[in-house]
């Protein structure tokens, strides 16, 4: 008798850093789109600074919510499935601390600031 | 051994060793699929590169070793630093790579081969001819001269007008080829091309980091790939994707390149940390502490290290908040690297470790990679990269890193597993005084440069003048090279006196757990008489008369049955055995298709377009003629297959390793897809010179009529496996025929934008980039209607049935992928206009 594959488990692991990169995108993306499209410090920016911290915001509130799921699934992992669960629990986990440090500079700096390489402006 | 078992060994042995070594025929080399013989020689053609690329390094201190020398002029000198790069990262570090993991894998897994051994083949076959293209470049003095990672617009015709950037690109690429074959033939092994019981937490460690280095692979190197497509188009057609002037941006060659060129610098690590993993706890003597937070820091490193890539595009004038994602992740990337680390020192510390010489090289590893982690740390920090950015400091980090961090774990891993190899014991003999020359010299070589760096000298600069102080750091970094190259000659020597000379040895001198020892050494052509039924991570320590029992056939799939060589197929994550994959016998084939596929690239290179053109359909009906040969033609009865288990020939199970090998292909396909929509997009909202003169004319009749081809022909697909399932036949054929149609019907509408509605490529970067996407879909559309006919054709020679639904089942994928990316596509092309005019 083969037993159901499992395959599917095994997405797990990847499903929390999984978030940090679709976060990460979405913040470098955003950004770089924003500023693209004319966006600048000088006019305030405010409403990028707001869509990207609610993205942050919001991709923290996913990264919570698949650590809630990923824990419950824990308690009827067996035992061939326990290490895959675990180890998942622990990368989602890790996988949040990692959004929360990499989306802080958006709390923190000038939206559009410094094209110029930091460089005096010759004008 | 008992006489018994050692009679029943030898009587497999006779029965095995002649259905798994390549035919004994005068070109039957040529035809070897064996993942042992295939890896060997990827192995020693890397070692050859690096030699190769070892001499360039030479030459380079040679002429840097003192101010104003003329011994290379500066043409010269950008050919020899060009090449020591390139090759060193694409000749050597990635096709080592490839072929250690080609070589181990099964073995780690305790299995008879990989899960596609042709494909490994014909890696093997792009990789050699594309490495040859760069050698002969250099012979003929037209090697490439912009870098090894060849920006733009120095790499661009209007700069490098000749055949040098053309080699690099092309090149690069076909050996490219080799290592996607190879990302997706280990994606495939590690997950179903185990022993039984191997579960995920019982898996070797060094499994796990080739697993992590292959994924990182599938989704790296199509950037990579992408960008070199654009710009040899670019150098051949004119379509301006890096030219400014036409709406096109330098720096989006940069994005690209180095959302390849960072993950690899982990994708070269990954295997080096995975060998100090293996190897540490066995001179250790205990196991590896930290097991599973390895395997989540590895896990995490793979993700992270796809952040990183912007930190090499500091000084671009990218803004500050955007530098401080990058930033931040290029910090954080240092806490698994931490984690391994730590797990390594407090395994040694718990542990009773001796100094044999592969330790030797551990030891080394971790001076030199912990600080090339440290000065990695200095260059994440945005202010202090402006200060050292294109200067020695940086030349001095990233050798640490790479040096470090791949090839004394690389050293150590060949003197560790050289029994495997030879069958002979690995002692000390001179590997002490050539590790000491290669340390001390590296030492002096590059720690050095940081030196020089911080003194300002730039990179690739072919020669300085007295007085800047720059001549004795680079005197001594000079010395220090050539004693390195002295100690790596040393090591070579002494390699092939151990080879020669050293006493035979009998299995597992080390007393290692892992099932790769668990083979008679040197190791016999099929690695395992039987396949073990694992219940840890150290089987040999459990049971150390495994491997005679393994031998006398006492495990899963003893011996042979009838001309087929097979290996174990397992569940994914509990290692529970599920099928018994058929391997295929040698074959020519992929040379066959090799061989007219660097074709393809060699036309290219001398604007022989109609060539290329004709050798891409020769490529085609290869491939073709490469899948007719999988599969059975008659429904299998299940097999006896050890402990008390029956189980189906892979072609009549529904997780069969090709349709994971499909999944993996298409994985790599969207990432290539999606690097391809960022830098349409990037160009639009970033690029100068936009919005472009005009916009292709609106056609929304076509693009509805497209969009319901893709659609048809996905659904026709998709009918095509509940028909089968349901053995309904005629229906079946049917369907397949709808969603062949249905693909000349979408390829004709993506087609007919760049040819009737779009304006030339050549205006601006804006037609380029959609001619670029149709051309992406069309041939999506255009292979999934020979794939679907193709598939008809099997079907009526009765290679299908609701058993046997590989085909179809993976047709009907490749199709569903084509006609979600060609949609995508339509919208694109068709609707972003809309806004653009708006």
């Amino acid at each position: 008798m083969i037993p159901a594959p499992t395959n599917r488990e095994a997405l797990g692991l990847v499903a929390g850093f999984g978030l940090w990169s679709l976060t990460f995108l979405l913040l470098y993306g955003g950004h770089g789109l924003a500023c693209g499209l004319g966006a600048r410090p000088e006019d305030g920016a405010a409403l990028t600074r707001i869509l990207l911290l609610a993205v942050w915001i919001a991709m923290l509130a996913a990264h919570g919510a698949l650590i809630v799921w990923f824990v419950r699934r824990l308690r009827a992992a067996s035992d061939t499935l326990r290490f895959v669960r675990r180890a998942s629990v622990v990368l989602a986990v890790a996988a949040l601390v990692a959004t929360f440090w990499t989306g802080l500079p958006v709390a923190a700096l000038e939206i559009c600031d410094g094209q110029s390489v930091g460089l005096p402006d010759p004008g | 051994m008992s006489e018994e078992r050692h009679n029943k060994a030898l009587e497999f042995h006779s029965e095995l060793d002649p259905l798994y070594s390549p035919p004994k025929t005068r070109f039957g080399f040529l035809a070897a699929t064996n993942h042992s013989v295939i890896g060997i020689r990827f192995m020693a053609t890397a070692i050859g590169f690096f030699l190769i690329g070892g001499i360039l390094a030479m030459l380079i201190r040679a002429q840097l070793a003192g101010p104003n020398t003329q011994f290379l002029d500066p043409g010269q000198y950008s050919q020899v630093f060009t090449m020591h790069g390139t090759v060193m990262m694409f000749l050597f570090a990635i096709p080592l790579i490839e072929g250690f993991a080609l070589y181990m894998l099964p073995k780690l897994l305790g299995a008879r081969d990989l899960a596609f051994p042709r494909l490994s083949a014909f890696g093997y076959w792009c990789y050699l001819s594309g490495g040859l293209i760069l050698l002969a470049a250099l012979l003929f003095g037209v090697a490439p001269d912009s870098g090894w990672f060849m920006y733009t617009p120095l790499s661009s015709k209007p700069y490098s007008p000749g055949i040098n950037a053309d080699v690099w690109l092309l090149g690069v690429t076909v050996v490219e080829v080799s290592a996607a074959c190879a990302a997706i033939e280990f994606m495939a092994t590690v997950l179903k091309v185990r022993t039984g019981g191997m579960a995920l937490s019982k898996m070797p460690i060094l499994a796990w980091y080739l697993w992590a280095t292959s994924a990182m692979m599938l989704v790296g190197f199509p950037p990579l790939i992408l960008g070199s497509i654009m710009l040899e188009v670019e150098r051949a057609f004119g379509l301006p994707f890096f030219d400014p002037d036409k709406g096109g941006d330098p720096l989006l060659w940069q994005h690209l390149f180095w959302l390849f060129g960072h993950p690899e610098v982990y994708i070269i690590f990954l295997p080096g940390a995975g060998i100090v993993s293996t190897i540490l706890p066995v001179f250790a003597r205990r196991p590896l502490v930290g097991y599973n937070w390895i395997v989540a820091a590895l896990i995490a490193q793979a993700f992270i290290s796809f952040g990183l890539w912007v930190h090499h595009m500091f000084t671009t004038g990218i803004p500050d908040l955007s530098l401080a994602f990058f930033s931040a992740a290029s910090l954080l990337v240092v806490v698994p690297t931490a984690i391994q680390i730590f797990s390594w020192l407090t395994t040694l510390l718990k542990g009773r470790p001796d100094l044999s010489l592969p330790m030797l090289w551990i030891y080394g590893f971790f001076f030199i990679f912990v600080t090339g982690g440290l000065t990695g740390v200095m260059v994440a920090i945005v202010p202090f990269d402006w200060q050292v950015h294109d200067t020695h400091f940086v030349v001095a980090h990233l050798h640490y890193v790479l040096v470090g961090g791949f090839v004394f774990p690389v050293l150590a891993g060949i003197y560790h597993w050289m029994p495997l190899f030879t069958g002979r014991r690995s002692d000390k003999g001179l590997g002490v005084l050539a590790f000491w020359l290669v340390f001390i010299g590296f030492n002096l070589t590059f720690f050095i440069m940081h030196l020089t760096g911080l003194l300002g000298m730039p990179r690739r600069v072919y020669t300085y003048a007295e007085g800047l102080g720059w001549e004795l750091p680079n005197l001594v970094s000079s010395i220090g090279g050539f004693m390195s190259a002295v100690g790596f000659g040393l090591v070579l020597i002494d390699v092939l006196v151990q080879w020669r000379f050293a006493p035979f040895v009998h299995r597992n001198p080390w007393k290692a757990g892992t099932l790769e020892w668990g083979m008679a050494t040197p190791i016999p052509s099929y690695n395992f008489a039987s396949l073990a039924h694992v219940e840890s991570r150290d089987p040999l320590h459990d049971d150390p008369d495994l491997p005679a029992c393994l031998a006398a056939g006492e495990g899963y799939l003893a011996g042979h049955r009838g001309d087929y060589r097979d290996t174990l197929g397992v569940d994914g994550v509990t290692g529970e055995p599920e099928q018994i994959i058929l391997l295929p016998p040698p074959s020519y084939l992929p040379l066959l298709t090799a061989l007219p596929l660097v074709g393809v690239a060699l036309c290219f290179l001398f604007s022989f377009y109609v060539g290329s053109v004709i050798l891409a359909v020769v490529v085609l009906f290869m491939a073709l003629r490469w899948l007719w040969e999988t599969g059975l033609r008659e429904d299998p009865a299940p097999i006896e297959a050890g402990f008390g288990r029956t189980l189906l020939p892979h072609p009549a199970v529904e997780q069969a390793p090709g349709w994971w090998g499909m999944i993996f292909t298409l994985v790599f396909d969207a990432t290539f897809f999606a690097s391809l929509l960022f830098g349409y997009i990037f160009l639009w909202t970033i690029a100068p010179n936009w919005p472009p003169p005009r916009f292709l004319e609106p056609a929304p009749i076509l693009a509805l009529l497209t969009l319901a081809s893709l659609g048809l022909g996905g659904f026709a697909a998709s009918r095509a496996v509940a028909a089968n399932r349901q053995e309904r036949e005629s229906s079946r054929s049917s369907w397949l025929l709808l969603a062949a149609a249905s693909g000349v019907a979408a390829t004709f509408g993506l087609l007919a934008v760049p040819i009737w509605l779009a304006p030339p490529p050549t205006e601006h970067a804006y037609s380029a980039a959609v001619l670029m996407l149709s051309a992406y879909g069309a041939f999506h559309t255009g292979l999934s209607t020979v794939g679907s006919l193709f598939v008809l054709a099997r079907c009526r020679r009765g290679f299908v049935s609701p058993l046997r639904s590989l085909d179809v089942r993976n047709a009907s994928l490749f199709w569903s992928y084509s006609a979600v990316s060609g949609a995508i596509i339509v919208a694109v092309i068709h609707l972003m206009p809309l806004v653009g005019a708006a």
